[in-house]
């Protein structure tokens, strides 16, 4: 640290940080409790490994010893990360699915996880600037992977904007589709050229061609229970998503029936 | 006077609620600027550009006219097709879909190349650039990025001038794919006119000519899809 930023007490921003999640999480809760069938015991899954996690987060860990208190931003902005990431490679995957064998699910899928993703994507760029305000000095900078993560978040904004826009359905699943193939294309020759273009972030902590990484044990524990918890989360949302798709074909078809 | 103010009351209010019923505007207002914003940190460096390096900044601004200049081709040349029916001709044809891609995309490099001479004239005169000194490299920098701009460009302006915004959508939707281009370009222009040449440039013009392979050859594979119905 030593950045001589004011007020370096115990409880940061990051602490507010993680009981805005439990809030959230309890919200989420509610409205996850009036569901029924399996749907409700996944959300009530993905909440308890949640709280795990933060409880990990701010008790198991230690304190890092360098970054102090914000880098538990990390148990956040590292999983969340990796989810927006796999939902673009979802998208990516049933976009292919989609052109292959027209099935109208396949495009449902891809937009439900376009739209997680996108969801996860933000969380990526709200927590990088929080966390790099106090270890960085700075909300954001242009480091490759912050860089990279914008351009993907503006990429799939663009896809929902896309489909927003249009209106004969089997249209849209097939321009939906092209751009959900190139847009993941773009992916490693992006982060490619950002990262020639400049670079500052912390290099990769937790996978390393080596294997095994530099976190202490503790720091795993919450780390992972993060990453099981957005993934539960994310299916539940994907889950919900494709079932609203579902149901709104249904009103659809329904009304076209008897409009005529 | 209370007339006049009702009527200017009464469009404010007609458009306000037509834009609260469709979000159309403002999304893309929004999104619009955000890209802009983005691009120009690739175009000129978050820190405006390495300091004492004139050409840094000239292939900034050179590229970033280049890429607007290519959106207006583009809306045009896929506008065309919209109103004069050219997708439903494309679909019934017996012709191969990649075909006609690599046509539209050819029609819109040669567009482009044009544009770029004029453009590369005009930075000379307007910035005193040293254009003349490397121009066959400079040329070959720019011809790598146009390909891919044509490429990209081709394929989203076919989609964009179908959705209910028309051309408006076509930035939002290829610009971010353009990053690598426009960053590649940019650097690769930039080391020719502050007179660092290869060195500098030939990674950049490598990550180009991949880029070019990977996004001509994905267009046209996919452009059937694009002109199906």
């Amino acid at each position: 640290m030593g950045l001589g930023r004011e007020g370096e007490s115990a409880v940061g921003i990051e602490t507010v940080f993680q009981l805005g999640i439990l809030t959230a999480a309890a919200v989420f809760l509610f409205f996850a409790l009036k569901d029924e069938g399996r749907d409700r015991w996944l959300a009530v899954g993905a909440v308890a490994v949640l709280v795990f996690g933060v409880y990990a987060g701010l008790f198991i860990a230690g304190t890092d010893r360098f970054q102090g208190p914000p880098q538990r931003i990390f148990y956040v902005h590292v999983p969340a990360a990796w989810i927006a990431f796999f939902a673009f490679f979802l998208v990516f995957v049933f976009s292919v699915r989609y052109l292959v064998w027209r099935e109208e699910r396949d495009d449902v899928w891809a937009h439900a996880c376009a739209e997680v993703g996108v969801l996860f994507a933000t969380l990526v760029l709200i927590t990088g600037p929080i966390w790099a305000r106090p270890i960085w000095g700075v909300w954001w900078t242009w480091d490759p992977r912050l860089t990279t993560s914008l351009i993907l978040w503006l990429i799939y904004v663009g896809y929902l904007m896309l489909r927003a826009y249009m209106t004969d359905p089997d249209q849209r699943a097939r321009f939906a589709a092209v751009l959900g193939i190139a847009g993941f294309l773009d992916v490693p020759i992006t982060h490619l050229s950002v990262v020639w273009w400049r670079t500052l972030h912390p290099g990769p902590v937790v996978l390393r061609s080596g294997g095994m990484s530099d976190l202490p044990p503790s720091m795993h524990i919450a780390l992972w229970s993060c990453l099981l918890a957005f993934t539960l989360i994310f299916v539940y949302f994907v889950r919900k998503r494709t079932a609203i798709e579902r149901l709104q074909a249904r009103a659809e078809a329904a009304r076209a029936g008897a409009g005529g | 006077m209370t007339r006049f103010l009702e009527v200017v009351w009464a469009v404010v209010e007609k458009d306000l609620r037509l834009e609260r019923r469709a979000k159309e505007s403002f999304v893309l207002m929004l999104v619009f600027s955000l890209l802009v914003l983005t691009l120009f940190s690739f175009a000129f460096g978050p820190e405006g550009g390495p300091s004492g390096d004139p050409g840094a900044v000239q292939a900034g601004i050179l590229w970033v006219a280049f890429l607007f200049a290519s959106v207006v081709g583009l809306s045009r040349s896929m506008g065309v097709e919209r109103e004069s029916e050219g997708f439903t001709a494309m679909r019934l044809s017996p012709a191969d879909p990649s075909a006609l891609f690599l046509g539209k995309m050819a029609s819109i490099l040669i567009l482009m190349a044009g544009m770029e001479l004029a453009g590369f004239a005009a930075l000379a005169v307007l910035y005193r650039a040293p254009v003349g000194k490397a121009a066959p490299e400079l040329a070959l920098v720019a011809a790598a990025a146009t390909v891919g701009i044509a490429a990209v460009g081709t394929l989203f302006a076919a989609m964009s001038v179908r959705t209910r915004t028309r051309e408006v959508l076509l930035p939002v939707l290829m610009f971010p794919l353009l990053v690598p281009v426009l960053i590649a370009a940019v650097r690769g222009t930039a080391a020719f006119l502050g007179g660092r040449g290869w060195a500098e440039a030939a990674d950049w013009l490598k990550l180009l000519v991949v880029y070019d392979v990977i996004f001509v050859v994905a267009s046209a594979l996919v452009f059937e899809f694009i002109i199906a119905d």
